[in-house]
């Protein structure tokens, strides 16, 4: 018994530094910004209970729908997108061939190119006369999009930097795609299957919990979505100090983009933490869905 | 067992040193804040804060960075060679959203700079200290500043900021490119404008603009033609976006986009870069422009452009030239926040900083238009380029100040929105601004 005790104290005295800068970072802030939302709050005055008033405002405002909606457009869209993309590249980069490692590397690098940079530079890769992407299409013959302007396609246009960052969806998938068994190919193709049913019937469910994995990450960001729109839009601000820009039409303005002018242009804190609640419960509804089919389609096999 | 034993005791040192490192995380100092006994990095200015001088400490921080940051640190170098008193540490934090949780949470600095459309807005949420007493205390001279600019720092009828420079716009012009049309002299009416615009635009073959005749870059002009046009989405402080100068206006900037195109305009601000080398205006591809007394300096001292261009009045209706002259003027000011420390040092580096020794080294070193009318001397002229212009500008008895209200920015964000369909021509002028009434009716204090 003195032993274990002993081992429980000194296990809980080394996760003790963890719990503390949980309890202090993380969880504090949370119970507080819960506070928070039932409150009237600018930050500089005491906050003002007004109980449910901040969600009853935000379920009736235009703006909260809006941001909704683009930041499920970039989720449903997006998503998809990414994860096929990224299976596709790490199917070509499980290739033996020569030179492949510094095909990875070239594949890889966007990734570490930090957020930041990395919009600033797509805000000219975008421009519309003068931009590579523009001068691309138009040498191809198809037609040269105002991307950063016309309302329709700035989405698009985000959904494509998106693609150019894949990489670390890639690796992920590649590290996954080498632990499938080789014999399961080898049988198959005794059996005579061709490629194409080779990858759905045993790539496919052999990486399907790391599919499962980056399905949740890769949700759960998207919802999150808010360095690349924050620089798109304050690039673009076309005439005018203009310190709550949501892009052409608020066709750029995501939720978490709306919370954080909520936040700090309009001082309104207690909306703010009513968003970020709400996004929450959205976010933690929409990944115990995906746990809850996971049974369907993901296959552990020991 | 000796090898285990090590091992144990190093675990429980790298523990501890873990624990405590936790704790000291807490509470950190705001970077930079140096206390007395740090050493001052050797690029500041010498600060007389050595321990035991027995000067109190004023923290100034400012959004300027880079060489307008150092005017900034040579002004607070000049106010602690005069002060037996007070030492100012100076600090460049551009941004502006950490100013203001430093403000509230107490941890702020003593005196601070911003403009004056967050006048009303922060002093209606208590993070501005009222100057009055100060200034009747002190017996401070304030008949020296331009009215309109010193408007511009008061509530509810306290004054929260002095202006240290006045911020309007006026027009640009490209002489080159309107001498090619024919034309000798810039336009003295909006109606004039738009002639001139109309004739000197030119488009390639596929209907994009190459040469913009418009003032629409940066941005659309709308807020400076509504002013000229006797105007304006507040009036004083009152909201007057049912003006039927707003519609007249709005209509009048909308004929452009419609003789060339909504699109072709869009493709022309999206595609340009402003304020840059490849600014079309400095590479004579516009040929109005709409902008501020710091764009001479910009273009003769920064970029060293070499386009033939001139400055004048924002043209006026041609059935109201009582209007001639009329354009809103934002100020650029200092003020002490609420949660400042030491208010009183505070208040004697803010009455040096906008006497006229202090705005004439700041308005020499960022080329901008100083308050003080007493400054308006042919020896400050011919230190700043353009300045000559603008400072008489700044100070026409047409000058409008820009007032602000508690809800400006929600109130600017329902303008933007509304005035981008109707600009793009997806809603009619009469729709957006009935909606912009309809919206902003909500924000009423």
């Amino acid at each position: 018994m003195k032993e274990k005790a002993k081992q429980n104290i000194s296990g809980f005295a080394f996760a003790l530094p963890w719990i503390i800068g949980f309890l202090c970072f993380s969880a504090y802030p949370i119970i507080t910004s819960m506070y928070y939302s039932f409150t009237e709050f600018n930050m500089f005055q005491s906050p003002e209970f007004v109980g449910l008033s901040n969600y009853r405002t935000l379920f009736g405002e235009e703006k909260f729908w809006k941001s909704l909606y683009n930041t499920l457009y970039m989720t449903v869209l997006g998503t998809p997108l990414n994860l096929i993309f990224g299976l596709f590249m790490a199917n070509l980069l499980n290739k033996k061939l020569k030179g492949m490692s510094i095909y990875r590397t070239i594949f890889y690098m966007p990734t570490i190119v930090p957020a930041v940079a990395s919009s600033l530079l797509w805000i000219w890769i975008l421009n519309p006369t003068q931009g590579l992407l523009n001068n691309m299409l138009k040498t191809i013959g198809l037609p040269a999009l105002n991307w950063l302007g016309d309302p329709n396609v700035t989405k698009p246009a985000l959904l494509l930097m998106g693609l150019w960052g894949t990489g670390g969806i890639m690796l992920i998938f590649l590290a996954a795609l080498q632990d499938v068994p080789r014999s399961l190919y080898e049988a198959a193709e005794i059996d005579g299957a061709n490629a194409v049913r080779r990858f759905f019937s045993i790539t496919l469910p052999g990486i399907s919990p790391v599919i499962l994995f980056q399905l949740i990450m890769s949700v759960i960001n998207n919802f999150q979505y808010f360095t690349q729109a924050y620089l798109m839009t304050n690039a673009n601000s076309s005439g005018g100090f203009n310190p709550a820009s949501g892009g052409p039409e608020n066709s750029l303005l995501f939720y978490a983009l709306y919370l954080y002018q909520n936040a700090f242009s309009f001082f309104k804190m207690g909306k703010a933490s009513a968003m970020a609640w709400i996004l929450f419960l959205i976010v933690a509804a929409v990944t115990f869905i995906i746990f809850k089919t996971q049974r369907k389609w993901v296959s552990y096999d020991e | 067992m000796k090898k285990a034993k090590v091992l144990k005791l190093l675990s429980t040192i790298l523990a501890v040193i873990l624990v405590t490192s936790f704790v000291g995380c807490g509470s950190s100092e705001p970077k930079g804040n140096s206390d007395n006994n740090a050493v001052t990095p050797s690029e500041w200015p010498e600060t007389t804060g050595n321990p035991g001088s027995g000067k109190e400490k004023i923290v100034l921080w400012y959004l300027w960075t880079g060489a307008e940051g150092e005017v900034v640190e040579s002004i607070a170098a000049d106010f602690n060679a005069q002060s037996d008193k007070y030492v100012v540490e100076p600090l460049s934090v551009p941004d502006l959203q950490k100013v203001i949780v430093a403000i509230s949470s107490g941890e702020g600095p003593d005196i601070t700079d911003d403009f004056s459309s967050n006048v009303a807005p922060y002093a209606s949420k208590g993070i501005v200290e009222p100057l009055d007493d100060y200034i009747a205390k002190s017996g401070y001279d304030i008949t020296d500043f331009s009215e309109a600019a010193f408007e511009t720092c008061k509530w509810d009828g306290k004054i929260y900021a002095l202006p240290v420079a006045a911020n309007n716009d006026a027009l640009f012009y490209n002489k080159t490119l309107l001498a090619e049309a024919g034309f000798s002299e810039p336009p003295e009416t909006l109606e004039e404008l738009m002639e001139m615009a109309v004739a000197t635009t030119k488009t390639n073959s596929d209907g994009t603009i190459d040469v913009l005749g418009f003032p629409e870059f940066p941005g659309n002009p709308l807020n400076i033609i509504l002013t000229a046009w006797g105007g304006g989405w507040l009036d004083g402080t009152e909201m007057n976006a049912d003006d039927p100068a707003n519609l007249e206006a709005l209509k009048y900037v909308i004929e452009y986009r419609k003789e060339f195109g909504v699109d072709k305009v869009a493709a022309f601000q999206t595609s340009g870069k402003a304020h840059d080398p490849a600014d079309p205006f400095f590479k004579g591809k516009q040929v109005f422009r709409f902008s501020g007394a710091w764009l001479p300096t910009m273009m003769e001292k920064t970029f060293k452009t070499d386009i033939d261009y001139g400055v004048c009045e924002v043209p006026y209706p041609k059935d109201h030239p009582e209007w001639k002259g009329r354009t809103l003027i934002n100020a650029s000011t200092f003020y002490i926040p609420s949660t400042a420390k030491n208010k009183d040092g505070a208040w004697e580096l803010l009455s040096y900083i906008c006497s006229s020794e202090g705005q004439k080294k700041f308005s020499v070193g960022l080329g901008s238009i100083p308050t003080q009318k007493s400054l308006m001397t042919d020896e400050l002229f011919s230190q700043i380029p353009g300045s000559d212009f603008f400072g008489p500008y700044s100070m026409n008895e047409n000058a409008v100040p820009n007032m602000s209200i508690p809800q400006g920015t929600e109130y600017s964000t329902i303008v933007n929105e509304e005035l981008e369909l109707a600009l793009s021509m997806k809603q009619s002028p009469e729709d957006a601004i009935a909606k912009i009434i309809e919206r902003s009716k909500d924000l009423a204090q």
